[in-house]
């Protein structure tokens, strides 16, 4: 029995002021612990993203906000691009560029409306089911069917942006024909859904009963050469079955419709470089190199992550003030213990010994439990790092 | 033996001064110490357990000329010879009956923990009849439990020399007698000197000298300071 087992022996009988002293240089540990393993993982999902994405192309405005939205689906204040412009794109021969539409949502989780070239050139594999074949099929993201416990055949219904507008958009019942495998990517908690999909939605184009043989007054307001005009009691329908499939129609030119963004799944330099160049000629669409803008708001994190350890540290000298205080009044209660040792046949170093070893535990014990627990939380949010900061 | 020659002491910035010209204690004697409070009982306790050193004089215990050593030399001389026990027992309350029993062994490396000294424990432990508190926190005991244990302690490293400070002080007459009668069988029983100081006469008849602090030393207010 050494002065270790007295130090054990006292730092255990009063185990909550030890406790409470671990929790506190634990607390101030904490923070620049996560960080420091967090930052490298999110640097990396996020680099990985803008590597697959080079090049996006969106409205005219924040280029950060432009990549966050095609890249992870984030909304969008700005206006739209047309339909037109991506066809533009094709017609000039970039056919790895996809147009995505990305406006509504449904149990929270994003509508994204796109072509199936998109599950090609993102190489996303399928844990069940196909690709959507029709309008009112969706293809779920791994991590929505598991939140929602959803599988092939099921349905979604898209939720409504406004319910105060009696012009808003209809609620669209959705099929699930397929179910993404987990890729640790946005693809995971997103439907994808045609294009022409999310357009029904939008209220730009839609299925109903066939008007054009009724006499219902109610139905018809005019029939004239140029077609019937119906009223609002013809009722779209809110999912689409293989009977009413057939009648659902688009109004206007297919043109003008709205696109939110278009994302170049293209490796090679020389295409990113000539899409840029095509896009650039049209003052209506904004082109955006995703590596740029992720790492502009890389350099943003930083400088939040060495504010917060700035802070931190502050916090920390404020907790060793605080721990110095507590050993200090520990020290004067523990006096006539001290010297009953001495009395005893203790050394005087044996006091300052004691209290040295106190605080030797207490700090490598706070510093090994500060750097599991950061470790675990970083190991229990690697896959999902990305959505805490963008 | 204890043999003390022209000693003086003093706290530094206090009036109090102790004087003895001279006293010899043989071996394995039974001493009581009586006399009204503050007249340097306690103080001569802790000059021959080496916790204090005088400002003049001479003490010598068996062949260790105390006044001559260094603070470290009196210490190990303290934890290898000189058991002490306190009137208010100061027992570690962190630690439990064995733990503050073998206390000596854990401050000082000058005395070697080994199954002999746990074997030794255990045997006084019995002796004082409290083995079946061995595992007990202190402060879970009775005053007269807590005092065994500090009896104990004292006797753990087999001293020569056995100096208690007013040992029944806190305890009622029941308790008293007893403590009383454990130090003597443990005293005889390890053939150690037995320094007892007291207030209470009653207790003094067991012992083969008893000296009367205020007549037999001199204890005096020193004016000129």
């Amino acid at each position: 029995m050494r002065a270790w087992t007295l130090v054990r022996a006292h730092l255990t009988f009063h185990w909550r002021r030890t406790a409470v002293l671990i929790g506190c240089l634990l607390i101030g540990c904490l923070v620049p612990l996560v960080l420091s393993q967090v930052m490298p993982e999110v640097q990396k999902q996020l680099q990985r993203r803008a590597n697959k994405t080079p090049v996006v192309f969106g409205s005219p405005g924040s280029s950060l906000e432009c990549v966050l939205h095609a890249l992870y689906f984030r909304p969008t204040q700005a206006p739209p691009l047309r339909f037109g412009d991506w066809q533009a794109l094709q017609q000039a021969g970039f056919e790895r560029c996809v147009p995505l539409h990305v406006r509504f949502t449904t149990n929270n989780y994003p509508i994204v409306g796109t072509h199936l070239e998109y599950f090609t050139y993102r190489q996303c594999e399928f844990l069940a089911g196909e690709p959507f074949g029709r309008i009112g099929d969706c293809v779920i993201g791994s991590e929505v069917a598991r939140q929602l416990n959803l599988n092939v055949g099921e349905f979604l219904v898209s939720s409504p942006r406004s319910f105060l507008s009696i012009a808003a958009d209809y609620p669209l019942q959705m099929k699930i024909v397929g179910i993404l495998q987990p890729t640790a990517s946005p693809d995971d908690r997103a439907v994808f859904v045609d294009l022409k999909t999310t357009w029904v939605i939008e209220n730009l184009g839609h299925g109903h009963q066939d008007v054009s043989q009724s006499n219902d007054p109610n139905l018809i307001l005019e029939r004239n050469e140029q077609g019937t005009v119906a009223s609002a009691a013809v009722l779209p329908f809110t999912v689409v079955t293989e009977e009413n499939l057939a009648s659902f129609h688009f109004h206007g030119d297919m043109a003008e419709f709205p696109i939110t963004a278009m994302v170049l799944l293209d490796g090679r330099q020389r295409a990113q470089d000539l899409a840029a160049g095509v896009a650039q000629k049209n003052s209506k669409v904004q082109t955006v190199f995703a590596g740029d803008a992720i790492r502009e708001l890389l350099s943003l994190l930083f400088q939040i992550q060495n504010v917060i350890v700035a802070v931190s540290v502050f916090v920390g000298v404020a907790t060793l003030m605080l721990f110095g205080l507590v050993i200090g009044l520990s020290v004067q209660i523990r006096q006539h213990e001290m010297e009953t040792l001495f009395k005893l046949g203790a050394s005087r170093g044996l006091t300052w010994t004691l209290y040295g070893l106190e605080v030797l535990v207490i700090a490598v014990v706070a510093l090994l439990s500060a750097g599991l627990i950061s470790r675990l939380i970083a190991w229990f949010v690697r896959e999902d790092l990305y959505r805490w900061f963008v | 033996m204890i043999r003390i020659r022209d000693l003086q002491f003093g706290y530094p910035g206090t009036p109090f001064c102790l004087q003895i010209p001279s006293w010899e204690v043989p071996d394995a004697a039974k001493v009581a110490i009586v006399g009204p409070s503050g007249s340097g009982k306690t103080t001569l306790l802790h000059l021959l357990a080496g916790i204090l050193v005088p400002q003049s004089g001479q003490i010598e215990m068996g062949k260790a000329e105390l006044t001559r050593w260094s603070d470290a030399a009196r210490r190990d001389f303290r934890a290898t010879q000189i058991g002490l026990v306190f009137q208010r027992f100061e027992l570690i309350d962190y630690l439990n009956v064995a733990g503050n029993i073998l206390l000596p062994y854990a401050i000082n490396r000058s005395l070697r923990f080994g199954p002999a000294v746990r074997d030794r424990m255990e045997e006084l432990a019995n002796r004082a009849g409290i083995s079946h508190l061995l595992r007990r926190p202190v402060q879970r005991l009775s005053q007269g439990e807590q005092q065994r244990v500090a009896i104990c302690r004292a006797l753990i490293n087999q001293p020569r020399w056995f100096l208690a400070d007013e040992p029944t002080g806190n305890l009622d007459p029941e308790n008293k007698r007893l403590i009383v009668e454990l130090l003597h069988q443990q005293a005889e029983a390890s053939q150690a000197t037995l320094v007892m100081v007291t207030h209470d006469v009653s207790l003094i008849a067991d012992f083969e000298m008893t000296v009367d602090f205020q007549a037999w030393c001199s204890v005096k207010s020193d004016t000129s300071r």
